[in-house]
Formats: structure tokens, sequence, C-alpha cells
């Protein structure tokens, strides 16, 4: 509320931004091991995302044995996914991994998907890359899920070769799993 | 920046006392409170006045403002208007625009954060763009005009403080465009032949409207040879028809801007709004193999056009889906061969028409495309 001063020795400065009211919402409970669990892939539909995510999946498929992976791809990469998909995927999985935040946009849609998963109960890994981090750091506060994680892989994705490809890959098959675990 | 901005969360909108010899413009910019102009330091008075105009009730939540999310009270809106320099009486135009600009169906969060150039662009109809005095003859897009640039600055500042899309790190785009500063315009309806677009929309023609999409500078369309409408057209279908632009690869929505001497040559010829829009769409676009690059880099673009369209490699992919997602407007000044495409951002977000006193609704009174209205 502002208050009415009337003193002539002094100036108002009046704060043009508002309140944000945001809650901490904490992310979901983390599983003890990853093996039988249920994965569901989410491909935001970007250029390259489902080569990232094929490849990721193979490269985690070498030391996680998955119940099973389903395949998912939201409408458009610059949108939140629709309440129902989100539904859909927490209904039917244990475990979520999506991409590819390689975008302003896409970023921000992909953390915002990540966080309705885990109010959901569902842990689940957003693949960003280097260049959004600061990006993805301010939505998840804007959200109010300070503890919500990203997977970092090397800028740019969307027009690298598949060698490039697999090395990004690799590094999700490293960070995923601690994002999912909590450790 | 975008980290204090953040910080504040849950603290009520404030005010800060300062000695009078304080230079409250370097202090804004101090504190990130700018578009990069200096501002005009509210004051309460003209905070007031402005509420008022918006009906008091000051705390009064308008919206929310993606991606930051921070509450537009009216008393919020006030303090960004009165450093945009607006006067009050444009109160109810920026209200309209961010009510439209916070719709889900624009998607502002994606806007605001994309790597794209876009920027929500403001076109305002109806007897209220004169009122206020808003510029849609010569020099429409331009400078000159208090009421075009102030409520067009208000609305970024708005994105700015309350939305939080500071660049670099909530507004990624890695170009911007000159209309983020201000990007406000209305329709030159006196000197149009044609119906206003909001007519067109099915509202009458003494209704007030905002209309916002996302979207890229204004393309300059020359054409000083034809003299018909088909000629005309042709050029700006060439305009539309590369594939460079966001509408070309990702559909969504674009406007065309007809200036007056080209949107008379076409109304003499006996053309409504819808031949143009119909026209416009059936001429443009690009073959399927130009969008896919003949599929020497993977098939990737196929995911981002809609199903329906053929992917034979000399099937023809349309600007955007459909002739109703060609926004037409008349501006313009009278002298001059110019005319304007305007690209959007693409299907990931949908432009918005509201009617600024929101007692107005569309109403079926027979007029079918609008021209009956004139």
């Amino acid at each position: 509320m502002l208050m009415k001063v009337t003193d002539s020795n002094s100036l108002l400065v009046f704060d043009p931004r508002g309140v944000v009211e945001s809650a901490d919402i904490p992310i979901a409970p983390r599983p003890q091991k990853l093996d039988g669990l249920r994965l569901a892939i989410l491909d935001n539909s970007k250029w390259n995302a489902n080569k990232i995510l094929r490849t990721s999946t193979a490269a985690l498929e070498k030391s996680v044995k998955f119940a099973k992976v389903n395949y998912y791809v939201k409408q458009s990469f610059s949108k939140d996914a629709a309440p129902e998909l989100i539904a859909e995927i927490a209904a039917n999985n244990d475990l979520v991994l999506t991409a590819i935040g390689d975008c302003g946009s896409c970023c921000s849609c992909c953390i915002r998907d990540v966080a309705a998963l885990e109010k959901l109960g569902v842990p689940a890994a957003a693949i960003i890359t280097t260049e959004f981090e600061r990006e993805t750091e301010l939505t998840r506060i804007a959200i109010g899920m300070n503890g919500l994680l990203p997977v970092v892989i090397d800028h740019p994705v969307s027009s690298i070769t598949q060698a490039e490809v697999s090395a990004r890959a690799a590094q999700v098959a490293v960070q995923a799993p601690k994002v999912w675990l909590g450790r | 920046m975008a980290t204090e901005t953040l910080a504040q969360a849950g603290v009520a909108a404030s005010i800060e006392i300062v000695p009078t010899n304080t230079d409250l413009v370097e202090l804004y910019y101090e504190r990130g409170w700018h578009d990069g102009l200096p501002v005009v330091p509210p004051t309460q008075d003209k905070i007031d006045a402005i509420v008022a105009v918006l009906g008091g009730d000051p705390q009064f939540v308008e919206c929310k403002v993606a991606p930051r999310w921070g509450a537009l009270t009216r008393e919020v809106l006030a303090i960004n208007m009165v450093m945009a320099g607006c006067r009050p009486e444009y109160a109810p135009v920026v209200r309209a625009a961010m009510l439209a600009l916070t719709d889900r169906a624009f998607n502002l969060n994606g806007v605001q954060a994309t790597t794209h150039v876009a920027s929500p662009l403001i076109v305002v109809n109806g007897p209220i763009a004169e009122e206020i005095g808003m510029n849609g003859g010569a020099n429409a897009f331009g400078c000159g005009n208090r009421a075009n640039a102030t409520v067009g600055r208000a609305v970024r500042l708005i994105m700015l403080n309350v939305g939080g899309g500071w660049p670099p790190d909530f507004d990624k785009s890695t170009l911007g465009h000159p209309g983020k500063y201000t990007y406000c315009v209305a329709e030159n309806e006196a000197d149009s032949p044609f119906a206003p677009y909001h007519v067109e929309h099915g509202y009458k023609f003494y209704d007030c409207t905002v209309f916002a999409i996302a979207a890229e500078a204004p393309h300059s369309v020359t054409d000083h040879q034809c003299n018909d409408p088909e000629g005309i057209l042709d050029t700006m279908c060439s305009a539309m028809s590369t594939i460079a632009s966001n509408s070309a690869v990702l559909g969504g929505h674009c406007t065309v801007v007809l200036g007056l001497e080209h949107a008379k040559t076409i109304a003499k010829a006996g053309w409504t709004r819808s031949d143009i829009r119909h026209y416009l769409w059936m001429n443009s676009g690009n073959p399927f193999r130009a969008i896919s690059r003949d599929h020497h880099y993977g098939k990737v673009y196929n995911r981002n056009l809609p199903k329906w369209l053929k992917r034979d490699p000399d099937s023809r992919i349309p600007i955007v889906p459909s002739a109703d997602n060609i926004h037409l407007f008349i501006m313009g000044g009278h002298a001059g061969r110019f005319s304007a495409f305007i690209p959007g951002w693409g299907h990931m977000s949908t432009p918005v028409l509201r009617p600024v006193n929101p007692i107005a609704t569309t109403g079926d009174d027979g007029c079918i495309d609008g021209v009956c209205a004139l």
C-alpha cells in the first residue's frame, strides 16, 4: 500500500515492479533407485530435441534398467505442455526427461513443465543448454520451486552433428540420474 | 537486475523517501527501473489521476505479468504509465493492451523469453484512438505522437518491471528490434476506404478495441508501378514469401498493413478486405522443397508445419495456415505507394483482440465482412 508523504524536504520514489506471490513449493520425493521405474520422454518438438532425447535414452539404458520408456511429444516448444498431457505423463510414469531448452521460450517452458510434473509427484529433469542456466535459475525462483535442478548440456543443439549429439547425450546420462535421485 | 526484482517476492509495492536534491531520473536508472530511456519520475498526484480513470481501488489486480508473474495492480499500472509519459486518458488503452497480452492464448511467457525478435504490436481501433490523439496516418509507426509513443512504452515498461522481462536474463532475444521500446499504432479509419479491422471482426464502429500480436518490425513494401489489386498484392506476396521469417517456417499469424494509396487502388476495383486476405493467402508461400531445404539437413522442419499440408517437394506451404490468420490494417499518410508486411512469431502465440471497454461485445448485425458498416 502506498502512503502519502507531505514533507516538503523529501521526494517519493515509487516502486514500479508489483508484488510476486509465490510459495516455496517442494520438489517431488526422490526414489532410492532407478531400476524398474517407468521413464517418460517428453519431446518439446524443437529441432533436434528428438535426437538428443533418443540418444540420451540409449545412453541411460546402458546403466539403468527402466521398466518401460514412454515417448510423448508436446504441441509447441514455446508453450507450456497442455495440462492433460502433464496429467497423463504423471499418471503413467515414475520419472521424466524432457528437452530441449536451447532457446528463451523453450527453456522457460521446459522448466515450467518439469515444475508441473514435480508438483504431481514425479521427479523430472529438463535438459537445457549452457546459455540458459541463468534463465532457468530465474524461472524456478519465479515459480517458487528453488529445489528444481536442470540437466545442463553444451550449447548449441539445433544444428549439431550426430557425434555432437552423442557427446551431449553423455552429459545427460551423467546428470539426469542425479536430478532424479536428488543426489 | 532480475534477481533483485524477484527478491522482493512477498513484499508489498512500496515507496521510498529521498531528499529533495535527489536526481530522480538517475535514481530510477540506478534501480534498473527503465527501458534505456529516461523515465518521468512518478508523483502521487499523477498516479492518483490515472487510478481514478481506471475506476479507483488502487490495489485491484488487473492481471499478472509473465515470466516474473508480478501483480499488475491499478496503482502499479499507473506508476508505469507515468514513467512512460502517458496522460491519464490513455489508461483504458494501456489496461486493455495488458489484458490482451496476459490472455492465455497470447503466451506472453514465451513472447518475453524468446530468442526471436518478436515484440507485442498493439493496434487500437475505434473512437478512443482519435479521442486520445493517436496517429494512424503519416509516419504511423514512427516518432512524433505522444499517445502512440507512450502507450507502447508503458506496455513495455510493465513487461520489464512487472513481467521481469529484462534482457539478457529473462528476455533472451538474440537481436530484438526497435519496437521493443514502443510498438503501438492506430488504424487510419478516417481515411481508409474499407471498414475498420474491429468491424471486420464483429464489433460496432463505435466500439473501441486493442489488437495485440507478437510481431517482427514492419518490412516496407514498395510498389509504384501497379495500378490494380493483383499487381499490388503480388508485390506484398513477394515480401511475405521469404523463407527467413518465423511465419514462413512456423506459421501462426501475421500482419499486413496497406498504405492509403495502395488501399484506395484496391478498393476502387471493388475488392473487399476478405478478397485481399484470401488473395494474399492463395498467392504467397513457398514450395515445401524450399522450406525443407530438400531434406539436406534432415526432416526437422516437418514437425512444425500443420499435419494437413502436403509434403511433396512442390507442395505450396502457405505463410500462415489460413486467410483469417492474416490481420489487415489500413494506415499511413495520403502520399506514397508504400505498404508493410509484419511477420509474426509463429504458431506459439495467438493474437488477441479485445474491447477497451469490457461492455463492448461482438454481435451479429447482418454485416458479413464489415463493408456495410461504411
